[in-house]
């Protein structure tokens, strides 16, 4: 028997102290109310109501049971709520700071739209990598990487900016990143050696690249987002995309094998098909 | 075709102790948390296998019961199953015609004329060149149940050869039991690109590489000459980038397999230093992008390599 459903009919009758009233409270007939209570006292082994000819009144034992009933329907209600606060919980959702910014909207948009709350928070490849193989927690990352134990996605490459200093004073190329990892700027790097960029490769914040480009003291600022540079640079500083085939920061959306959380998989295979949908090709 | 399903090799050898998936500076070794420190530099998985040669001290262990796809690993037991075809004449000539050839970047798969060499030259341009032409035709002669053979002794359990498309499918499978999820990932575009590909190649594990290595350098797997043969032969192997390159000290010899398609690049060893047993060690490793040179990759298999066998030979 649904014990939580009948103690709720019970109460009814006990507050009401009539079978009909409280039938008609609950939106139901008065004789499967009645044959409600009477399994109710067949399941406890004891009389809870006394039939009286002016409806009922609750025995010692039904006194107490309301009074624990009480308590039982509370404990419920804390269960559901406490399950309703799981289910609305955003999930987390750990993106390299390099990922273009329209893409991050994308990912959050489309999650939105199948019904998933996600909250993106920042964090380098290299500490989203650990966490993820910590905690079931999705994350989107900059290749290359280590993969073990992780399901990774298809590979989704995003455009790399590239503003050049007319005349510059040093080799030294920027790159906009508060914290790239080896693996990938030493990919970068290669890359940018096939495209005649040349000089170290130096991550850095994005005022602090656009500071030194303006005074030639790197010659260029590599960017997964298009730069905007202040008026007083358009003369001495030319921007263009490179070409996607040579160069781009290739992105995957990885989660551990393991991971069984309905809300986190879903997020992690929203997220890879949004990449998927917005790559660069 | 063989079947990948039921691995060659018997059950005989106890597995490798293997600390499992562990994070830079866990698993009890330092050289481990090297190993993967390295491997996060790279952005490369990885898993390996090493010991002493004579099977006394500790396995440095890393996934080393883990299929993966082996490629041209599978060459050394070719060339021991060659050399046990009974009434076999190594001396025998052997023409390779045109129709014999099959892609690969060395020896007779470059060439496009008759060439005539006897058995011991085809199983030199394997083991040297790694030769898939050359591999070929001996396996026309041994048959894939040769190699079996020669695995179940060695005591590997987890070995097979087939072609890339099955042994990449059978490792792909492997690693995806269990998993959760729905629509494609990473593992879908390397099906795909293996899908169509005929070349030879196998699966194996860390584990079993170090096991067929022990074997063959205690002389379990050939007599003593023939022994020599394919320890000599691995020791002129012509791709030096990997484990070779990182011992290029005076007194250090290294006989090495390498097995390479797609994102892995492998390469399995006896590192031998002069007055000391030598020491086995297995690198496999999978980059995340498919087709592209890496050398750093190779720099960093030997690096891990030499992490390895530091410890292993410190430890004496």
């Amino acid at each position: 028997m649904d014990l939580i459903r009948h103690l709720e009919l019970f109460e009814a009758v006990a507050s009401e102290g009539h079978f009909g009233r409280a039938a008609e409270r609950m939106g139901m007939a008065q004789p499967p109310m009645s044959q409600a209570i009477k399994r109710l006292e067949a399941e406890l082994g004891c009389v809870l109501l006394e039939r009286t000819s002016s409806g009922a009144v609750l025995t010692p034992a039904g006194a107490r049971v309301r009074e624990a009933a009480g308590r039982a329907r509370q404990a419920v209600a804390e269960v559901r709520a406490a399950a309703a606060d799981h289910a609305l919980a955003p999930v987390r959702l750990l993106v390299d700071p390099a990922l273009p910014g329209a893409w991050a909207a994308a990912i959050v948009r489309d999650a939105e739209a199948s019904g998933l709350a996600v909250d993106l928070e920042p964090v380098p490849t290299e500490g989203a990598l650990q966490r993820a193989r910590a905690a079931d927690l999705p994350a989107v990352v900059l290749a290359p990487f280590r993969a073990e134990g992780l399901r990774a996605s298809g590979a989704a490459p995003a455009l790399l900016w590239e503003a050049r200093h007319e005349a510059p004073r040093s080799r030294t190329t920027a790159l906009v990143h508060e914290k790239a990892s080896a693996a990938f700027l030493a990919r970068l790097a290669r890359e940018l050696r096939g495209l005649a960029v040349g000089g170290d490769l130096v991550p850095m914040p994005q005022a602090t690249a656009l500071g030194r480009l303006a005074a030639g003291r790197v010659h260029a600022v590599i960017s997964t987002e298009a730069p905007v540079l202040p008026e007083a640079l358009a003369g001495s500083v030319r921007v263009r995309s490179l070409p996607i085939g040579r160069a781009s920061a290739v992105f995957h959306a990885v989660l551990r094998r393991t991971a069984r959380d309905r809300a986190t998989v879903a997020v992690h295979a929203a997220a890879a098909a949004t990449l998927a949908r917005v790559h660069d090709a | 075709m063989p079947d990948l399903s039921t691995p060659a090799g018997g059950t005989s050898a106890p597995g490798a102790p293997d600390p499992g998936p562990c994070g830079p500076g866990t698993g009890g070794s330092l050289a481990l948390g090297d190993v993967l420190r390295i491997a996060d530099r790279l952005g490369v998985d990885v898993a390996v296998a090493a010991a002493r040669a004579d099977g006394t001290g500790p396995v440095l262990a890393h996934r080393s019961q883990e299929p993966w796809p082996g490629a041209s690993l599978y060459k050394t037991l070719a060339a021991l199953a060659l050399l046990r075809v009974p009434g076999l004449d190594p001396s025998e000539r052997v023409t390779v015609t045109a129709a014999d050839r099959v892609p690969g970047g060395a020896g007779l798969s470059l060439l496009g004329d008759p060439v005539t060499l006897t058995w011991r030259d085809l199983l030199r341009s394997m083991l040297v060149g790694s030769d898939n032409t050359a591999a070929q035709v001996i396996l026309r002669r041994t048959g894939i149940p040769a190699l079996d053979a020669v695995a179940r002794e060695a005591g590997m359990t987890s070995t097979a050869v087939g072609t890339t498309a099955q042994t990449v499918a059978a490792a792909v499978s492997a690693r995806r039991t269990g998993g959760s999820g729905t629509g494609t990932d990473r593992d879908d575009s390397l099906l795909a690109e293996a899908a169509s590909d005929a070349v030879l190649g196998s699966t194996t594990t860390a584990s079993d590489q170090l096991r067929l290595l022990t074997a063959l350098w205690q002389g379990r797997l050939a007599g003593p000459a023939d022994t020599e043969l394919v320890i000599g032969t691995m020791g002129r192997l012509v791709q030096r980038s990997r484990i070779t390159s990182a011992f290029d000290h005076p007194g250090a010899r290294v006989a090495g397999r390498t097995g390479t398609w797609g994102p892995f690049r492998h390469e399995s060893a006896l590192v031998m230093h002069e007055g000391e047993v030598p020491i086995a060690v297995c690198v496999l490793t999978e980059s995340l992008e498919i087709g592209r040179l890496l050398p750093a990759v190779d720099d960093g298999i030997g690096e891990i390599a030499a992490a390895l066998v530091g410890e292993l030979r410190s430890s004496r």
